[in-house]
């Protein structure tokens, strides 16, 4: 697109290809909506219970957009943690944003406003919808990100609203949302990966000599040291390693 | 809390954004396997003690509350979906809390 620019008829041309190209992606991502709204939904019920004000609320979906951090900072607030530990966990539940951009980082050849505009919208499910519409291309990938933005940011919306019709959410057991957000998150990680385990019976432990916000920190070194661990006995065992 | 919010939601935000941007700046960077491996075990660990804390940090941590979590956790194992825990979750909360 950036090289079609010397001439009005290829830029046209581009550009309408992108757009294109957009589109596709955006209604590619069309199936996720049904997993991403009750999601949202269950994270601005989550919010509202933890004191979030709808607009906090949505504010968290716009700029952070991840249910897995945003659901934990609901918790994390409703359990009063210091700002520092909330930023710190937050951010270590999405180390893995780190590979998924170096994939996208590898396989596309971007320009630094490409970049800068990328970063906002990068997501694993939008990731999956673009890569799997042929070659990866940047208008795709991000007509999917603009799909799951819209989806998350809908059902963020939802749920203040439902949250903020009940009058008394601690009464009616609201606070549970954000726990069995986390074990609907969890549990296909454990059966999927057995080494899952290891870590979440550490944090299991840990959770009962440390204050909360620490402990919890302190189950994602123990996750660290687990997988770097089971990592090299895997490396150890795997067919062709130096004996 | 209103209020005190913003700052600690801006500065996750900044913070979230420079992980997405990271990988796309640092193409060329190596991630050894064991290493990739460990980062998919972070998220296992620390939600597994979210759900701890957030069971059990409550006022009122009775057994309804682990009840609910247990019927969650069942229906997540079955189904593999969210909307699924959440309200085997909720239902079986209130059948306790009302019991």
């Amino acid at each position: 697109m950036r090289d079609a620019a010397a001439s009005g008829g290829p830029e046209r041309g581009g550009t309408a290809r992108a757009r294109g190209h957009f589109m596709q992606g955006f209604v590619g991502l069309l199936p996720l909506w049904a997993g991403a709204i009750p999601a949202g939904l269950a994270y601005g019920v989550a919010a509202g219970g933890a004191g979030l004000s709808p607009a906090e609320a949505q504010l968290m979906s716009v700029v952070v957009f991840s249910a897995a951090a945003q659901v934990s900072a609901a918790a994390l607030i409703q359990a009063g943690t210091s700002p520092l530990v909330l930023v710190v966990t937050v951010l270590a539940l999405n180390a893995q944003l780190i590979l998924l951009s170096l994939t996208v980082g590898r396989r596309l050849r971007l320009s630094w406003p490409e970049r800068l505009l990328t970063a906002l919208l990068l997501t694993d499910g939008a990731y999956g919808v673009a890569a799997g519409q042929g070659p990866l291309r940047l208008p795709t990938l991000l007509g999917a990100g603009a799909s799951m933005f819209a989806a998350w940011n809908l059902g963020t919306a939802l749920g203040t609203a439902l949250g903020g019709a009940v009058p008394d959410p601690g009464r009616f057991g609201i606070d549970l949302v954000a726990p069995l957000t986390f074990l609907a998150v969890l549990v296909p990680l454990v059966r999927t990966r057995p080494a899952a385990l290891v870590a979440g019976i550490a944090a299991f432990g840990l959770v009962r000599v440390l204050p909360g916000g620490v402990a919890v920190l302190g189950a994602g070194v123990v996750g660290i040291a687990a997988g770097a661990l089971i990592g090299r006995r895997d490396d150890e065992h795997a067919p062709g390693a130096v004996e | 809390m209103s209020g005190d919010a913003l700052w600690p939601i801006l500065a996750m935000g900044a913070g979230v954004y420079a992980l997405r941007l990271s990988g796309l700046v640092l193409r060329a960077v190596e991630v050894p396997p064991a290493w990739e491996r460990a980062f998919g075990l972070v998220p296992v660990a620390l939600l597994a003690a979210l759900i701890v804390t957030s069971l059990t940090g409550s006022s009122e941590g009775g057994p309804d509350r682990l009840i609910g979590a247990a019927a969650g956790a069942v229906a997540a194992w079955w189904s593999g979906r969210m909307w699924a825990c959440i309200l085997a979750g909720m239902v079986a909360y209130w059948l306790v809390h009302l019991l």
